[in-house]
């Protein structure tokens, strides 16, 4: 594995990749803060920043590194130079886990420079936890829900015959976008973990209020979390960051209690949010250093799944053909989400759109790899990247993907004719 | 002009024989004719989807496939010898590097052929949606399974092809796809007499023009450059064509784009339409100059 | 007998195109025994089915029948692999990495230790006469360096078993003849030799045995001495014979033994008047 490794890495070295790699890195650096503009705050300038520069150069390396790992095996195929690399006493597996660990370690040393350069541009602030309330999964509210709609008997006929998996499906799409409704007056508490109460100050409330009919509603109640409370005056449909402080007269809460986040609506309006979309808690985490090498970590992650997966297209198609069908990959893991995101599945869709979405359901579950982990995302908006989520990562992108994806690579090198007619 | 001719033969050829050639084709065409599917997505126009997908299929997959080919055509031949052998024959430096281009061209060319007549085929299909439409019942069923099945089928015709007469099958795929585009739109409009959008035709010439400059510039690129130095070239020329801010010697997209002048029973202006096509020639003849000049000063070892 | 090392039985190869029709028939039914210590020439025009046989020893085609045995194992056993190096028909290096990467990349993947490989690599380095070009990157080289280098990444591993397809391809006379030597001495230290080539004549003059390949069969196999020998006739050389004694000679011999007697003058090789000439030139 040593010597296919080090063969990979002075082909990418001499091929001029890495340098190549590294000037793009220095230019985005350099060019692309004087090309995007933010809306002048200095938050906005942060968050187009960091999507801006440190999103291009990640982009670029996932594509660049992709197209070059699916050139790797195949051009190493097509000179007739795997062959005399196979018929050493060498196993396939060694022969592909090496090119992996060079283009991963490219990647390395492009994203060490892009977060030394993010780093030292300054005037970063630190990140912060982001706790969403504690509900119970929509998957049991949805089967819930049906059992009470097929016991109603007023359940129009239709509804009744269409298959359970379906209606389930619906059911928890209508579950993860339900609202709850905040009459004038009243108040709404929801649980929220332990951690989240577990600091001394800087807790904020993330609240995304909306009204039914007027888009511009005024809003006004009170929000209480634990022993900190604050007020709120603002228009709806906007996000709303609430720093909380300590209150008086409110009491530590017991430690074998949740803590709970109440609003308590005291305006004119009813309000209404979507608990498992709207509602968050923010608790101070860690510096944007840290956060920025937790996120570098993910993106290693992910870009080790995606030269893993190059690697397997070269073994099996040749060059240009292997390139198209990772970049193909590449886009439906984009879309895939976004297509669920934008139509959800109804009883009424129409054959051929329903079958869209199922395709697009199996696209996002067989991508999920790499459209899960939002390191980009993470670090404009200042979220803390959890170490849980780059365990993860880790796990699955890094280790286990690229071992399966690998074998079977493997196999494929070991079953096809290593050589041609001749 | 019949060594032009002998060379730009073998280099359309060439081009239409790699397998990327055939996929691309297939996945062009296919993404074209099962829009009209997706009636949730009509934009207020039944055909605007498919127009649209029709002018970004040309865009982005005819500048993949004409641009490997380019590069393919003119940089391999010369890192792999295949030149050397030629242009040791009186055959002058420019001449084989135009009919090199032209031949890539040439394919392109039926990649433009095979694209239109699809996305005429296309909004002939999404218009016959409209107008039968009644409840859930939609009438996409014909234009759908002539388009998308006339282009399945001519690539089974040439795996036949393949099997019993030997023909080259991605050859073969290529030019029967193209084929099958007139003949499903004129079976399609056989049956319903729906109005075809001729008036399309002039403005995917000048964005295939547009994409010819791309192709000129990608043959210029690989006399001097190695073949993943000009893709890396290419894609950051593409991604300044869409801010232009070479606009004399780079194909600024957003000029050869006419389809949004399309929106709402529109037309480009025809002397919109003359001034794009006169600055994709302009820039075709720059590039391929270039190239000349390129290659005329290049040792071939 | 002494062990076989390449023990080939009913061996056959048909390739076929995409819809499984046969294309060409390349081997059909060779069988073939290399022991221990021979120098195996494996010898026939273009088309025969020389290469086709070499890369199915290798394990790099799937023969379509047949048995191939590698010291007894099958050849895509990790243990057989271990034992043979190879050098291809053409010499296939990677452009970017020097000579001395290239052995010592060779080495790693033959497993040996680092320290073995690194002083392998110079060994051999030397002995191909590629020492004091070693740092340089193998693509800038000539095609008889390249071939040198790739000799040599064929010998890292100190194989018991060397495949050569074509191993004078690209060399002068005086690396072929440097080559030829490499053989012999290899072949002396028990080293067992396959190679294919095209120069009947480097196959005469290093091969022990030859086996004769046509349309994929073979034709003639058996000792080189014992099938190019022509045991009724016989030949005397006789030094500093004049032209008019040697005719006398031949005269008085036909007229002995009333058959007829022809005589020659024997020739130097012209391998070893251009090795002689060259370095006579260079002093």
């Amino acid at each position: 594995m040593v010597e296919s490794f080090l063969l990979a890495w002075r082909a990418l070295l001499r091929g001029h990749v890495l340098t190549a790699l590294l000037a793009l890195t220095a230019l985005a650096h350099l060019l692309l803060p004087a090309v995007v503009r933010s809306d002048g705050t200095a938050d906005g300038g942060r968050e187009v920043f960091l999507r801006a520069v440190p999103g291009s150069v990640y982009t670029v390396l996932c594509v660049a590194l992709l197209a070059c790992a699916c050139g790797l095996v195949a051009r190493a195929r097509e000179s007739h130079r795997l062959a005399l690399s196979v018929v050493r006493p060498v196993s396939a597996g060694a022969l592909m886990f090496g090119p992996l660990l060079a283009l991963v370690a490219v990647a390395a040393v492009v994203l060490a420079f892009n977060a030394g350069l993010t780093c030292a541009r300054g005037g970063w602030t630190d990140c912060r936890h982001v706790y969403a309330p504690v509900l119970e999964p929509p998957e049991t509210a949805a089967q819930r829900m049906l059992k009470d709609i097929l016991a109603n008997p007023d359940t129009p006929k239709e509804v009744r015959s269409a298959p359970r998996h379906r209606l389930l499906s619906i059911l928890v799409g209508r579950e993860v976008d339900r609202y709850e409704s905040i009459l004038p007056g009243k108040s709404l508490a929801w649980e929220f973990p332990a951690a989240a109460a577990d600091v001394p100050t800087g807790v904020v409330a993330r609240i995304r209020f909306s009204t039914q009919f007027n888009m511009r509603a005024s809003l006004s109640g009170q929000v209480a979390f634990g022993p900190w409370s604050a007020s709120v005056s603002n228009n709806t449909q906007s996000v709303l960051e609430i720093p909380l402080a300590a209150a008086q007269g409110r009491r530590d809460r017991p430690a074998a209690e949740a803590p709970k986040l109440d609003f308590r609506n005291t305006g004119r309006s009813t309000v209404m949010l979507r608990p498992r979309r709207d509602v968050e808690v923010l608790t101070p985490a860690d510096s944007f250093g840290m956060n920025l090498l937790r996120a570098t970590g993910e993106m290693l992650c992910v870009i080790a799944f995606l030269c893993a997966f190059g690697l397997f297209l070269s073994t099996a198609l040749s060059r240009p053909v292997a390139i198209f069908a990772a970049l193909v990959f590449l886009v439906v893991t984009e879309m895939a989400p976004a297509v669920l995101e934008q139509y959800p599945e109804t009883l009424d869709l129409p054959f051929t759109d329903r079958m869209g979405l199922w395709l697009s359901r199996g696209v996002a579950f067989a991508t999920s790899a790499v459209s899960g982990p939002q390191p980009i995302s993470d670090l404009a908006t200042g979220t803390c990247v959890e170490w849980s989520a780059l365990g993860h990562a880790a796990l699955v992108d890094a280790v286990v993907a690229p071992c399966v994806l690998l074998t079977l690579a493997a196999y494929l090198v070991r079953r096809r004719a290593a050589a041609s007619r001749g | 002009m019949r060594r032009f001719w002998a060379l730009a033969r073998s280099a359309a050829l060439e081009a239409l024989a790699e397998p990327l050639s055939a996929i691309l084709f297939l996945v062009a065409l296919l993404a074209v004719h099962l829009l009209p599917a997706f009636h949730l997505h009509q934009f207020g126009e039944p055909g605007r989807l498919s127009r649209e997908c029709g002018f970004s299929a040309l865009l982005v997959f005819g500048l993949v496939f004409a641009t490997s080919a380019a590069v393919h055509s003119v940089g391999r031949e010369l890192e792999s010898g295949t030149a050397a052998t030629a242009l040791a024959r009186p055959v002058p430096r420019s001449l084989f590097f135009c009919a090199k281009v032209a031949g890539v061209l040439a394919a392109f060319a039926l990649f433009l052929f095979a694209v239109a007549g699809a996305t005429l085929l296309s909004i002939v299909t999404s218009e016959m949606g409209r107008i039968v439409t009644q409840g859930d019942v939609v009438a996409w069923g014909p234009g759908i399974a002539a388009g998308a099945g006339g282009t399945l089928a001519a690539f089974a015709l040439a795996a036949l092809g393949n099997a019993f007469l030997r023909t080259r099958f991605c050859v073969g795929a290529c030019l029967l796809t193209a084929l099958a585009q007139p003949v499903a739109l004129a079976g399609v409009l056989f049956l319903s007499h729906s109005p075809v959008p001729w008036n399309l035709l002039p403005a995917l010439a000048v964005l295939a023009l547009g994409c010819a400059a791309f192709v000129a510039m990608a043959g210029a690129f690989a006399v001097c450059l190695k073949p993943a130095a000009v893709s890396a070239v290419l894609t950051v020329a593409v991604l300044l064509a869409f801010i232009s801010p070479l606009r004399a010697v780079m194909p600024d997209i957003n000029r050869f784009w006419l389809v949004d002048a399309f929106a709402g029973g529109g037309a480009p202006a025809p002397a919109d339409l003359c001034a794009a096509a006169g600055a994709g020639a302009l820039l075709v003849a720059f590039w391929l100059a270039a190239g000349s000049f390129l290659l005329a000063r290049r040792e071939i070892p | 007998m002494s062990e076989p090392v390449i023990e080939i039985a009913g061996l056959r190869k048909t390739f076929r195109d995409f819809w499984l029709r046969p294309v060409a028939e390349a081997v059909r039914g060779v069988d073939l025994t290399v022991e221990r210590g021979d120098v195996f020439g494996l010898l026939g025009p273009n088309g025969s089915g020389k290469s086709t046989t070499i890369k199915m020893v290798l394990g790099l085609l799937a023969p379509s029948g047949g048995k191939i045995r590698l010291f007894g194992l099958p050849p895509r056993a990790r243990a057989a692999r271990a034992r043979l190096g190879y050098l291809p028909e053409l010499s296939y290096l990677h452009p970017f990495l020097t000579a001395r990467e290239t052995l010592r990349y060779y080495a790693g993947l033959s497993s040996l230790g680092r320290r073995d490989a690194k002083a392998r690599t110079e060994e051999l380095l030397a002995r191909v006469g590629l020492s004091s070009v070693a740092d340089r990157a193998v693509g800038g080289f000539s095609k008889g360096m390249a071939r040198r280098v790739a000799l040599a990444a064929a010998l890292v591993s100190n194989p018991e078993l060397l495949i050569l397809d074509e191993p004078t391809s690209g060399l002068d006379p005086i690396g072929t003849r440097d080559v030829k030597e490499l053989i012999r001495a290899l072949a002396k230290d028990g080293v067992t030799v396959l190679m294919t080539s095209h120069l009947l004549a480097d196959t005469e003059d290093v091969c022990t045995k030859i086996a004769i390949l046509s349309q994929g069969r073979v034709a003639a196999c058996g000792r080189t001495t014992d099938l190019l020998t022509r045991t009724q006739d016989a030949r005397f050389t006789v030094e500093g014979l004049a032209e008019t004694e040697a005719r006398a000679l031949a005269d008085e011999l036909a007229r002995r033994y009333g058959k007829p007697v022809s005589f020659d003058h024997p020739s130097v090789p012209l391998e070893k008047f251009f090795a002689e000439t060259v370095r006579a030139a260079r002093g």
